[in-house]
């Protein structure tokens, strides 16, 4: 490892000497600034800009700033985005200079052109890459009425779901945990809302999404498998704005508006279910809400400042029997950050954030005259001071550096036991690390046809009786080999410092993230990728990516143990078992993001496995998604920018289960003499063969949606969607189980129709 | 309690969600076709014969009856010598007219014609000495304390039961929706509302509480009541380091008045306590049985367990031979609680 890091060291120094040597070449303009939305303010990320005529272009960061060097003094630029006019302007560079670059949205033209796009360019050199807007989650048929950001991803090739309803999503054979979704930058750890039906990301606070599958750039780090970056609105930054909208789940209000116009502004969005209040069924109420907030301030034209804010929860409270039992979950998390263009080449971002994910179980009782409390909780978090560093020094070179600074917190379960005589419980070992990781990537554009992108991240992690020490190179190049064609390959060694443990499979709010420990390693896991990229008549993007991943150290619980139902373990490392991953497969993937009819297909061909010696006798075993074929196609039919039709369709192949399908003769325990439940159950054993050998049936489901929406003259919108999920009413199985010497599939989800309404003021 | 409240819980709050769409529906799965396998249960006790049940396995069905194999050699080692064949006494089931004896190694090999050989191996384990140091009950729950010695505590797998070996449900909870009642029909008892459906027919006491830290973790919950543990039916014991000797607490704070005060007649109930000390295979087989009768059937249709493997260790087949030694203490509990 330590020879791949001084490589590593001594390519990307070639790389700036090379960079240097380009800037004196001759006599260069730096042209920088902002691009953003002309109606409120908001900044773009990932806007294209180009130089007419010559193979000279970048695309703006994550907070809209761009930079680009050119030689000659008269220049046009064009500038485009997905969904927005693009724009051409002339400058003449004679000196280094500032353009900050307003764009309109396109969807308010007469002609019909609806841009949406999930998908990679051809000129971007970073594959599994897609990337997706509101207004492409909005026009996905909606679960229940309402639009999540998870269901969208879900119909991605490459990205599998969980169990049927869940948000979670599983990227190239990994885990849950083994994605780092940020928000703003920030990471959030569960991101399931009532039982993962919902997810806990409000789409009307959301600007945009990033979600990389592989060949992740070293500025991105903690997780093994995918890298889901979705960023908050700022805040109109003009004037006041609002949207409200409701659904058969959930209430939620958004409002916008400068504090000082076009200098700072706000948004603040929340969202509560009223299911439960609707539905309390006896002495219970279940109910869920979240928060975003997010103020920013620009201090001058080379500073501003953010302040970003998420808090959700679910909770469940029963009263009944004079006992008081509540049950919550949910994340909180905090930023402040301050982006800085030091220079017309370099670009800097400082922020500090705290992020923390906790369960909480309080019961109070009375028994005798005396009382009883009992509470236990988990929860992770974690401290963060970070550094990212964006420099231009030559056209051919964008030099990414950073650092992060960070203390992370686990308290696996703590539980106490109060009543009126003494006090008693537990408290296992809360683990205490600094996570230090520094980093460094160079895109370099060698000539017209060929990018390359090295990269490394050195991450440590100190414990107090240990300290662990990783080097994670990155790699990724894109040759053209025509204007509309690309080939491309990667490579990305990925280090996590974290693990979950999880109960079931579904989104149970009983996940408990824990650090590494001492005997506990981090995960660790590789990944190769190669792509070609095609734009057909400039109207499909089509790409193939093929993929090879491995994963050591992940973590199970041993045969027999599991947090849920084997509470009170004082230590939980007792309980699991270390073991390896391995998924390979191909991707294909055909994008139409423009016209009256956009959507995509996406096709997945794929293989997964675990292996646990403790398990199955140490052969590998089918991942339980491990889906041979999955495939997805999402249809818009736009009548007009206000109307559009939307079907989603996917089918994939059933989930590797273990069933029990053959029994023999059981054993009795000594004293057992049956049970009023099944009496013949200790008489009988099953018998399950190997882990996941089993399939369910074959998954497929049509969904479709109609959304329509108004514009008053006071310039209000009102928009009305009416969504059905399983349309054609297939009984897809949720799980199987054994009763009584039978099978039985339980199928959960027949066709659900849903209405939902928005009002945008 | 708490965890078990929890589950409840979530089981109740997930099935009003599922039941918003009106859609749980069941049906039966295809799982097609498979060759049997033979089966072999041995259960070792030293104070029972030797006794081998051979069977085929079957494809899962309703009907728990499994053909028997009638023309199986199977011949019995102790400690690699062999000590006979064992003969059939009834259909499919082989008997050796011995007992078998603490400390020594037992193997058998099955033969039978189309089939590989099976063949197991168990070790029977030493018995414990389980001592009552005392007991008290406050309201309707008892306290029981007691010391259980372990010569060769490693090795030792102690599990710990109370049932109640004469008692015969005259009623339970089931009779309120339309069960006949026997003759003749009983008046009610005053603890009939403590009644738990799961729990009364079965003559074991049901859920334990203990605060003893030698208890094993793997069916452990955490109960609010008197800040004490919850385990379901069975306890499995832990040897501690270093140390010969267990203190026990035990508490029936749950089903009580069961094992005390329901009987037929003047015959009052022998309410025991079990202590079992099992071999490693037995001990793996008990584990997964408790947790899977638990959570599995208790709860069924339950999506937040995955069913645990059966355990086995017959060589090229199915089943169990295991082995474990015995202990009964009888408890002394008040006749009746009406008393």
């Amino acid at each position: 490892m330590k020879k791949t890091f001084f490589l590593f060291i001594l390519l990307l120094g070639l790389l700036v000497l090379m960079a240097s040597e380009s800037l004196f070449a001759q006599q260069r303009y730096t042209v920088s600034g902002i691009i953003s939305d002309v109606e409120n303010g908001e900044r773009l990320a990932g806007a294209t800009i180009r130089v007419v005529g010559k193979n000279i272009g970048v695309t703006s960061n994550s907070y809209g700033f761009y930079s680009i060097t050119v030689a000659e003094q008269n220049i046009e630029l064009h500038i485009s985005y997905i969904g927005y006019a693009p724009q051409l302007i002339s400058l003449k560079a004679t000196h280094d200079q500032t353009l900050n670059i307003e764009l309109k949205t396109d969807n308010l033209l007469e002609e019909i052109v609806i841009r949406e796009s999930p998908g990679s360019f051809v000129d971007d050199i970073q594959m599994g890459k897609h990337s997706i807007n509101p207004q492409i989650i909005r026009n996905t048929p909606a679960f229940f009425g309402e639009p999540d950001i998870m269901r969208t991803m879900q119909l991605l090739p490459g990205i599998s779901r969980g169990q049927e309803g869940s948000a979670d999503i599983f990227v190239r054979g990994g885990s849950p945990d083994q994605n780092l979704i940020l928000l703003d930058g920030v990471p959030v750890y569960n991101v399931n809302h009532l039982f993962g039906f919902l997810s806990v990301f409000n789409t009307d606070a959301i600007k945009d999404v990033t979600m990389m599958k592989g060949g992740i750039p070293a500025r991105y780090g903690g997780r093994l498998s995918s890298l889901m970056n979705i960023t908050m609105k700022e805040g109109n930054n003009k004037s006041f704005k609002g949207t409200y909208g409701i659904s058969p789940f959930a209430a939620k209000l958004t409002l916008e508006a400068p504090i000082v116009k076009e200098k700072a502004s706000f948004m603040v969005s929340g969202r509560r279910s009223f299911l439960g209040d609707l539905l309390a069924f006896g002495d219970q109420r279940y109910s869920f809400y979240d928060i975003n907030a997010k103020v920013n301030a620009q201090i001058n034209d080379k500073n501003t400042v953010y302040l970003s804010y998420y808090t959700g929860r679910d909770g469940y409270i029963n009263t009944m029997d004079g006992q008081k039992y509540d049950y919550n979950w949910g994340n909180n998390t905090a930023v402040i950050r301050w982006n800085s263009i030091l220079s017309s080449k370099v670009f800097g971002n400082f922020s500090a954030y705290f992020s923390k994910y906790d369960i909480n179980q309080v019961m109070k009782f009375k028994d005798n005259e005396k009382t009883h409390r009992f509470e236990s909780g988990s929860a992770l978090s974690e401290w963060s001071l970070n550094g990212d560093f964006d420099w231009q020094p030559s056209q051919s070179h964008v030099f990414r550096f950073g650092y992060k600074v960070a203390h992370l917190r686990g308290e696996p379960e703590i539980s106490q036991i109060y009543s009126s005589e003494e006090i008693r419980g537990f408290t296992p070992a809360i683990t205490n690390a600094i996570n230090t990781e520094i980093y460094v990537e160079d895109a370099f554009q060698i000539n017209d046809a060929l990018t390359v992108k090295p990269g490394i991240r050195y991450s440590m992690l100190s414990l107090p009786e240990r300290t662990y020490h990783n080097a994670q190179p990155r790699f990724g190049a894109s040759y053209k080999i025509k204007e509309d064609l690309a080939i491309k390959a990667s490579y990305n060694y990925m280090v996590q410092y974290l693990h979950m443990l999880s109960n079931s499979t579904i989104g149970l709010p009983t996940d408990m993230w824990l650090t590494v420990t001492e005997d506990v390693r981090p995960q660790l896991g590789w990944q190769v990728a190669t792509g070609i990229s095609k734009s057909v008549d400039k109207m499909f993007e089509v790409s193939l990516e093929l993929y090879y991943k491995e994963m050591n150290h992940i973590l199970e619980f041993r045969d027999g143990s599991n947090f849920m139902f084997g509470s009170g373990n004082e230590n939980w490392q007792d309980q699991v078992t270390s073991g390896s991953g391995q998924s390979y497969g191909a991707e294909f993937f055909v994008n139409k993001p423009t016209g009256k009819i956009t959507g995509w297909f996406g096709y997945t061909l794929a293989w997964a496995f675990r292996t646990f010696p403790e398990i199955d006798n140490g052969q590998p075993f089918p991942f339980r998604y491990d889906r041979r074929h999955d495939l997805s196609l999402v249809g818009n039919y736009h009548f007009t920018p206000l109307k559009s039709f939307n079907i989603a369709f996917v089918y994939n192949t059933g989930d590797a289960i273990s069933l029990p399908t053959i029994m023999h003769q059981g054993v009795v325990p000594p004293n057992w003499s049956g049970s009023s439940k099944n009496p013949n159950y200790m008489n009988y054993r099953t018998f399950f063969g190997h882990r996941n050998s089993h399939r369910m049936p074959s998954y497929h489901r049509l969904d479709i949606g109609y959304r329509t929406t108004k514009i008053r003259e006071n310039d209000t919108r009102r928009t009305w969607t009416i969504s059905v999920y399983n349309a054609y009413n297939r009984l897809n199985p949720y799980f199987i189980h054994e009763d009584q010497g039978t099978l039985k599939q339980v199928a959960i989800f027949p066709i659900l129709p849903s209405l939902s309404y928005q009002l945008e003021f | 309690m708490q965890t078990k409240r929890l589950f409840e819980s979530l089981i109740s709050v997930f099935t009003i969600l599922l039941g918003l769409s009106s859609c749980v529906q069941s049906f039966d799965y295809d799982i097609g076709d498979s060759q049997p396998q033979v089966v072999v249960n041995g259960i070792l006790v030293p104070d029972s014969l030797f006794k081998v049940h051979v069977s085929l396995s079957k494809i899962l069905s309703p009907d728990f009856d499994f053909e028997p194999v009638n023309d199986a050699h199977v011949l019995l080692y102790k400690n690699t010598h062999l000590v006979g064949q064992m003969e059939m006494s009834e259909p499919g089931v082989y008997i050796w007219n011995d007992y078998p004896q603490p400390g020594e190694t037992y193997k058998i090999e099955v033969e039978i014609s189309g089939y590989k050989k099976l063949s197991a191996q168990t070790t029977i384990p030493d018995k414990l000495t389980f001592s009552l140091l005392d007991y008290s009950y406050s309201g309707s729950t008892f306290f029981y304390n007691f010391e259980l010695d372990m010569q060769d505590s490693q090795q030792s797998k102690p599990w710990v039961s109370i049932f109640s070996n004469d008692y015969k449900p005259l009623f339970d909870l089931n009779d309120r929706f339309g069960f006949p009642r026997p003759e003749p029909d009983p008046e009610p008892y005053w603890w009939l509302p403590y009644f738990d459906t799961a729990k009364i027919v079965t003559r074991l006491v049901g859920s334990l509480e203990s605060t003893s830290p030698y208890l094993d973790d793997f069916n452990k919950r955490l109960a609010p009541f008197e800040g004490r543990y919850q385990y379901d039916y069975y306890v499995r014991v832990r040897p501690p380091s270093g140390a010969s000797t267990v203190a026990i607490e035990l508490a029936t704070g749950y089903n009580r008045g069961i094992s005390f005060g329901a009987y037929e007649g003047d015959e009052r109930p022998g309410v025991y306590v079990s202590v079992f000390n099992a071999d490693e295979n037995f001990d793996r087989y008990m584990k997964a049985a408790v947790l899977n009768y638990t959570f599995g059937v208790i709860y069924a249709p339950n999506p937040f367990f995955t069913l645990q493997p059966t355990h086995s260790n017959i060589q090229n087949g199915l089943g169990l031979f295991a082995s474990y030694t015995i202990e009964n203490i009888k408890l002394d509990t008040p006749r009746n609680r009406r008393e």
